[in-house]
């Protein structure tokens, strides 16, 4: 039987030396900061980076840790700034691209919506589907992967995204709008090439 | 509008920094109830995100969990011993 342990009284071991204590922070961590890093960088050797450097930051400021929020939300801020600040470092200060919108799919958005209907699961199931996604996602310029990452997985407000990017509200907003475009497009040009849908089985038979 | 488009006209509307009672956001489901093409576009776009939001979380890989341990001077935990 394992007994539930506190987060403060686990960095307070932690605090004391405990190497047992550190190591379980690091267990019950080490999964989210490696995925918020590869998503935010896109990229796995800098993700590896960030993961180290997050956790060394946490324990070197760990006497900082007051328990007002959970361990997991302290370590998340920790992550995340890592994961900016090693952008920062790749490519200068984050730059707002500008790019037009083709609004004229509305048909290949409606295949893509009924092939999405029909096989949900299945497509989650489908490695090639998973790893398309990722490659997608990564492959956006850094302006508009970060936005989407923190608003629409990681659920952050518009204003914490705009004070972590050092920019405006409206700026992240509109990179918002930029990178869920072409996800969707990259989604709907992978669903048109290798879904093998039985309305391409009905006409190719 | 799709019944399940009504989550996210109200983040759209928050993305917009506006209420969902606010007149923007009124004319935008008064727009979305007629104009199946922009149905289409917001309806993709809603898919696509929750498509992402539906990616599992990835294992961290071994070789990248041992140089993390010993960086950090930790002894490695066998995965029977872990207290998770």
């Amino acid at each position: 039987m394992t007994l539930e342990i506190t987060d403060k009284e686990l960095v307070a071991q932690a605090l004391k030396g405990d190497q047992q204590a550190k190591a379980q922070i690091v267990l019950l961590h080490q999964e989210l900061v490696y995925n918020l890093a590869l998503k935010l960088t896109g990229n796995a050797d800098e993700a590896e980076n960030v993961l180290q450097e997050t956790f060394l930051s946490v324990f070197e400021n760990l006497d900082r840790f007051r328990g007002d929020a959970a361990l997991k939300t302290w370590i998340y801020r920790i992550a995340a700034n890592e994961a900016l600040m090693a952008i920062r470092r790749r490519k200068g200060d984050f730059s707002f691209r500008s790019e037009s919108i083709d609004l004229s799919e509305a048909s290949r958005y409606a295949r893509m919506l009924r092939s999405l209907d029909r096989n949900p699961l299945e497509l989650l199931m489908d490695a090639e589907f998973k790893n398309a996604l990722e490659t997608a996602m990564s492959n956006l310029p850094d302006s508009w992967r970060i936005p989407f990452v923190l608003k629409d997985i990681e659920g952050l407000s518009l204003q914490e995204i705009a004070d972590s990017l050092k920019t405006t509200v409206p700026a992240v907003k509109a990179a918002l709008h930029r990178g869920r475009n072409a996800l969707r497009d990259h989604l709907a040009d992978f669903i048109e090439q290798h879904q093998d849908s039985p309305e391409k089985k009905e006409t190719s038979s | 509008m799709k019944p399940d488009c009504k989550p996210f006209i109200e983040r759209l509307c928050e993305s917009l920094g506006e209420d969902l009672s606010s007149p923007l956001c009124r004319e935008l489901r008064e727009h979305l109830d007629h104009c199946p093409d922009c149905s289409l576009q917001i309806d993709s776009l809603k898919r696509t995100i929750d498509i992402y939001r539906c990616l599992p979380v990835k294992e961290i890989p071994g070789d990248v969990e041992k140089r993390l341990w010993k960086r950090l001077h930790l002894p490695e935990v066998q995965p029977g011993k872990r207290q998770l």
